[in-house]
C-alpha cells in the first residue's frame, strides 16, 4: 500500500472513530480490512457495517 | 526502501557478464548510444521487480520479459539470464542479497530470507515507478490531461485508492437496497398483522381492542398496554391442553389474499423493468458506459475552455467557436444524461427490490399453511420459488448484476411456478372442507396467529431498523472516505505543484527566475500549466522548448516521488533522462540532486560525455562511482573503459578459441584507447565533419603525434641541459621503436593483412601476436608507476607531457634563446 494509501486510510479512520454519528465498534474491524496489502471485498465492508447491535421492537 | 551496494548481471538484454560497484551511492553509466547502458536499467529493474518497463506497457505487443528478457544469444536458456543486487535497506539497516532469474522471475531468492527484510522487498517490487526512461517523460508533461492523470495516479497508486472508495461505494448501495427491502418485509408484516386482526391501522388501541375482544371469551385477563414484551397469547398455553396452531378463518383469508395478490402479478413491476430496461440500452454495455461516464467532467471542463473555434484538445479548427461550443456541449449532455440515467436505473431497480420482497412476505405465510395442511409439494414449491424471488431482489443493486438479468427482466420477471394457483386452489379447498372451529378455539387460533404475525412484523422491523442503521454507516463512511481523499489529494497536488515549481526554479532560476505552475485535478483529469515568463499560464507544451519541456518531466517525476515515498524515497533509475536538461543547466541539476534529495541514490545513465564529466565536477559522482561504456558487441555485451580488464577478456576469449570475440574486445579497446589519446595527445587525424574518425586514421595520428610531442621533449631536455631527462626520453624513444605494436601501426595504410577488419577470420596462433604487440602499444602511452594515460598540457600549446600521478612530467618548453 502507497503512502498516500495509507495516510488516507488512517485519516478516513480517525474520522470515523470521533465522529458520534459512528458506531466505534466498527472501526477496528475496519482498521483490520484496510490494512497493507488487504483486498477489500464488498460482502466485508457490508458485514461490518450491518454489525449494529441491532434495534429493538420500538 | 533501498540502496544498491553492487550489481551483478548475468546474459541478460545486451549484457553477457557484468559487475559494477555502486556502494549505495549515486553512479553514472555513460556511454554511446546502443552502448548497453539501458540494458544495465533493464536488468537492476528487473532484480528489484521481475519486470521490465520497455518490455510491457503500451507498443511493446509480442514483447515479453520471458522470450526477449535473455540476451539474444541465450533465449533458450532463461536459467542463465539472472541479476543478483546487494541491496541495503535502511529501515532495517540490513543487507541483502536478491537474485532473479529470467526463468522464474516472480520467485527470487533472497539471502538472508528474514521475514523483515522478504516484506521490504516485495514493496521495492511493487514500484516500477524506481525506473524513469525520457519515455515517460512525456507522457506526463505533454500527454492530454486525462492521459497525464492516468499516468500519474498509477505512480501515486490512486488506482489501489480509488478500488478502497468503489469497494466502499459498492457497499453503501447494497445496504441501500437492503434497507428498502427490508422496508418492503415491514410492510409486508404489517398487512399481514392488520388483515389477520381485522384491523385498519396497527395502533396500541386496535391491536389491544381485536386481541382482548378474543382473550375476554377465552376469560382471560385483558392486555393494558402493547410493548416490546408484550405475548398477545399470553397464559394461553396454560388454559388449554393442546396449543392451538391453525386458525381456519385467518388461513382462508390469507389464501384469498395470496390469490388476489397473483392476479395482480400481470401488470406488477411492469413500470419498473421497463424503465430498467430503457436505462440499460441507453446507457450500453457495461464497460462502454463507465468509460463514458469517466470523460463527464473533462468534456465538461473542456466546454469552459473554448474560446475560439481552435480545438483545445485536437488542434482542430472549427468554422466558429459557436460551432464547437455546441458540438461539444452535445457531447456534455449525453454524458450528463447517461449520470442521470445510472441513477434512474437504480432507483427502479430498488421499487422492483421491494416489490418482490413484498412477495416473499406472502409467499412465507402461504408456505405455513401449506406446511399446517402437510401439502409438502405446494410448500416445496413456495420454498423454491421465495428463495428465487431473494436472490433476484439481492441482484437489483448494482448495475452488474442487473445486466445480468436483462433477459429475465424483458419476459415475465416473477417466473411463477407452472399450476400454483391449482395447486394453492385445492388447499383452499381442503381448509375449507374443514370443519368450523368452535368460539373457543377460532379464539385461541386466532390469538396463537396473531403473536405469529405481530412476531413476524416485529422482527422485520428490527431487520429494518439494523439495514436501516446499517445503510447510514456504509453511506456515512463512503462520504468520510470521499472528503478525507478529495482533501488529501488538494493537498498532494498543492504540494506537488510547489514543489514542480520551486524544482524547476532551481534548474533554471537563471532565465526563469518566476516560474509557477498549476496543477488543477478534477474527476478523470490533471490539467498542468506552467508560467511563460510571466506572460501567463499555459500548457507546457505551447511555449517552452521541448527541452525545458523534458526538464519539466524531471522536476515533476521528482516531486511525485517525494510526496510518494516520502524519505523513503532513497533510489531512482533515471535512464537518459538527464540528457533532457539543456547544458546551460545541468550544474543546477546537479546541486538539486545533491542538496534536494541528499539520501537518495540516482543511478543515471547518459549518452553524453561532457554530461558526466559536468556530474563529476559538481560532485554528483565520483570516478570510483561511475563507468564508461565505449561500446557494445554481440558477443561481448557492453566493453567498459578499462584498460586493466579488457586484456584479461580479449586472453580469455582467446582460450577458449573464439577469436572472433577476442577481436571484436580488441577493436573496441583501441578505438577508445586512441580516441581518448588523440583529445588527450591532441593528435591531427585528418578531420571528419562528423567526428566518426576510423581507427585506421586515429591510431597512426596518435602515435606521430607522441613522437612529435616525444622529440620535443628531448630538444627541451638539450635546451635545459637536464640529463636525467634526456635518459628517460631516450628510454621511452627506445621502448616504443622496438614495440611490434608501433610498428603495425605505421604499417597499417600499407598492409592489409594488418586491418582490424581481417582479425576475426585469423586463426588463434595468428591474432595471439597481434593482441601483444598492441597490448605492448598502448602500454608506452601511459605510465609505469600510476597506469594513467598521458596526456599533453595545456592543452592549446602544451608545455609538458604527464600522468596523474606525476611521475611522468616531461618538459616540452626549450630554455629561451
Amino acid at each position: 500500500m502507497s503512502t498516500l494509501q495509507q495516510k488516507i486510510v488512517e485519516q478516513f479512520l480517525e474520522k470515523l472513530a470521533v465522529s458520534p454519528e459512528f458506531d466505534a465498534n466498527k472501526v477496528e474491524p475496519l482498521r483490520e480490512l484496510l490494512r497493507p496489502q488487504n483486498k477489500i471485498k464488498t460482502e466485508d465492508l457490508v458485514r461490518i457495517f450491518s454489525m449494529a447491535d441491532g434495534g429493538d421492537l420500538k | 526502501m533501498i540502496k544498491l551496494e553492487s550489481v551483478h548481471i548475468e546474459e541478460l538484454r545486451g549484457v553477457r557478464k557484468l559487475d559494477l560497484n555502486l556502494d549505495k551511492r549515486t553512479f553514472a553509466i555513460c556511454g554511446p548510444n546502443g552502448s548497453g547502458k539501458s540494458g544495465v536499467i533493464d536488468a537492476i529493474e528487473f532484480g528489484l521487480t521481475g519486470q521490465i518497463g520497455r518490455l510491457s506497457g503500451r507498443g511493446t505487443k509480442g514483447l515479453s520479459v520471458s522470450d526477449h528478457g535473455p540476451h539474444v544469444d541465450r533465449v533458450k536458456f532463461p536459467d542463465a539470464a539472472l541479476v543478483s543486487l546487494r541491496v541495503f535497506l535502511p529501515a532495517l539497516g540490513k543487507t541483502a542479497t536478491i537474485t532473479r532469474k529470467v526463468s522464474s522471475p516472480k520467485k527470487p531468492v533472497i539471502v538472508p530470507a528474514d521475514a523483515d527484510i522478504k516484506a521490504a522487498l516485495a514493496e521495492v517490487a511493487e514500484h516500477p515507478e524506481l525506473t524513469l526512461s525520457r519515455r515517460e517523460i512525456l507522457r506526463f508533461i505533454v500527454s492530454e490531461p486525462t492521459k497525464r492523470s492516468e499516468e500519474i495516479q498509477a505512480i501515486l497508486r490512486l488506482d489501489e485508492i480509488g478500488q478502497t472508495r468503489s469497494a466502499l461505494n459498492s457497499a453503501q448501495n447494497k445496504l441501500r437496497t437492503a434497507h428498502k427491502t427490508a422496508m418492503a418485509s415491514v410492510e409486508s408484516g404489517k398487512l399481514a398483522l392488520q388483515q389477520h386482526l381485522q384491523i385498519a391501522t396497527v395502533r396500541r388501541e386496535d391491536v389491544l381492542a381485536a386481541v382482548n375482544a378474543r382473550r375476554k371469551l377465552l376469560t382471560l385477563r385483558a392486555i393494558a398496554d402493547l410493548t416490546a414484551d408484550t405475548k398477545l397469547d399470553a397464559d394461553l398455553l396454560a388454559e388449554t391442553s393442546k396449543p392451538p396452531d391453525f386458525d381456519k378463518t385467518s388461513a382462508l383469508r390469507e389464501v384469498q389474499a395470496f390469490t388476489d395478490m397473483v392476479g395482480a402479478f400481470p401488470t406488477l413491476g411492469k413500470e419498473d423493468t421497463t424503465k430498467i430496461l430503457e436505462a440499460l440500452d441507453a446507457l450500453g454495455t457495461e464497460s462502454s458506459f463507465k468509460e463514458e461516464l469517466r470523460k463527464r467532467s473533462f468534456i465538461e471542463t473542456g466546454l469552459g475552455l473554448i474560446a475560439d473555434p481552435q480545438c483545445p484538445l485536437c488542434d482542430t479548427t472549427w468554422s466558429t467557436a459557436l460551432a464547437l461550443r455546441q458540438h461539444v456541449a452535445a457531447k456534455a449532455l449525453k454524458l450528463k444524461t447517461l449520470g442521470e440515467q445510472e441513477q434512474l436505473l437504480l432507483r427502479h431497480a430498488r421499487h422492483l427490490a421491494a416489490e418482490a420482497t413484498r412477495i416473499v412476505g406472502a409467499l412465507t405465510r402461504l408456505n405455513r399453511i401449506a406446511f399446517q395442511q402437510e401439502d409438502m409439494k405446494l410448500s416445496g414449491v413456495l420454498s423454491v420459488w421465495k428463495a428465487d424471488l431473494e436472490a433476484f431482489a439481492g441482484k437489483l443493486s448494482s448495475i452488474e448484476d442487473i445486466s445480468e438479468l436483462r433477459g429475465r427482466l424483458s419476459g415475465s420477471w416473477l417466473l411463477q411456478p407452472s399450476e400454483l394457483l391449482t395447486q394453492v386452489a385445492a388447499v383452499k379447498s381442503r381448509i375449507e372442507a374443514l370443519p368450523d372451529q368452535s368460539e373457543a378455539l377460532a379464539a385461541q387460533t386466532f390469538l396463537s396467529t396473531a403473536q405469529v404475525r405481530l412476531g413476524d412484523y416485529r422482527e422485520a422491523m428490527r431487520r429494518s431498523e439494523a439495514a436501516g442503521l446499517a445503510a447510514k454507516a456504509a453511506q456515512f463512511a463512503y462520504e468520510a472516505y470521499c472528503r478525507v481523499l478529495e482533501d488529501e489529494l488538494n493537498t498532494l497536488y498543492d504540494e506537488v505543484q510547489q514543489d514542480f515549481s520551486t524544482f524547476y526554479r532551481d534548474i533554471n532560476g537563471s532565465d526563469e527566475a518566476t516560474f509557477t505552475a498549476k496543477l488543477t485535478p478534477t474527476e478523470g483529469s490533471l490539467a498542468l500549466d506552467v508560467n511563460f515568463y510571466e506572460r501567463g499560464l499555459f500548457p507546457p507544451s505551447a511555449f517552452h522548448s521541448e527541452g525545458h519541456q523534458d526538464g519539466m518531466g524531471v522536476c515533476l517525476y521528482l516531486a511525485l516521488m517525494k510526496r510518494l515515498f516520502g524519505s523513503r524515497f532513497t533510489l531512482a533509475l533515471l535512464d537518459d533522462v538527464v540528457m533532457s536538461v539543456d547544458a546551460d543547466h545541468r550544474y543546477q541539476f546537479c546541486k538539486l540532486l545533491k542538496n534536494k534529495f541528499p539520501d537518495t541514490q540516482f543511478i543515471i545513465t547518459t549518452h553524453d560525455r561532457l554530461w558526466a564529466e559536468q556530474m563529476k565536477s559538481a560532485g554528483l559522482i565520483t570516478s570510483k562511482t561511475s563507468v564508461a561504456f565505449h561500446g557494445w558487441t554481440i558477443d561481448t555485451g557492453p566493453l567498459v573503459e578499462s584498460a586493466d580488464e579488457i586484456w584479461d577478456e580479449i586472453d580469455a576469449a582467446l582460450a577458449k578459441g573464439k577469436v572472433d570475440a577476442a577481436a571484436a574486445a580488441l577493436r573496441h579497446h583501441l578505438e577508445y584507447a586512441a580516441r581518448l589519446l588523440a583529445d588527450q595527445l591532441g593528435a591531427t587525424p585528418p578531420f571528419r565533419g562528423d567526428g566518426n574518425y576510423e581507427l585506421g586514421e586515429l591510431l597512426p595520428s596518435v602515435l606521430k603525434r607522441f613522437k612529435d610531442l616525444l622529440g620535443k621533449a628531448a630538444n627541451a631536455a638539450q635546451s635545459w641541459n637536464d640529463a636525467e631527462a634526456k635518459a628517460a626520453i631516450g628510454e621511452r624513444k627506445a621502448a616504443l621503436a622496438a614495440c611490434n605494436g608501433a610498428a603495425t601501426v605505421e604499417q597499417w595504410a600499407v598492409n592489409k593483412a594488418v586491418h582490424y577488419n581481417e582479425w576475426a577470420n585469423f586463426g588463434k596462433a595468428d591474432f595471439t601476436p597481434v593482441v601483444a604487440a598492441y597490448h605492448e602499444l598502448l602500454d608506452r602511452f601511459r605510465c609505469a608507476t600510476c597506469k594513467s594515460w598521458l596526456y599533453a598540457t595545456p592543452r592549446t600549446t602544451p608545455e609538458a607531457l604527464r600522468c596523474l600521478c606525476n611521475k611522468t612530467n616531461l618538459n616540452l618548453r626549450p630554455q629561451p634563446g
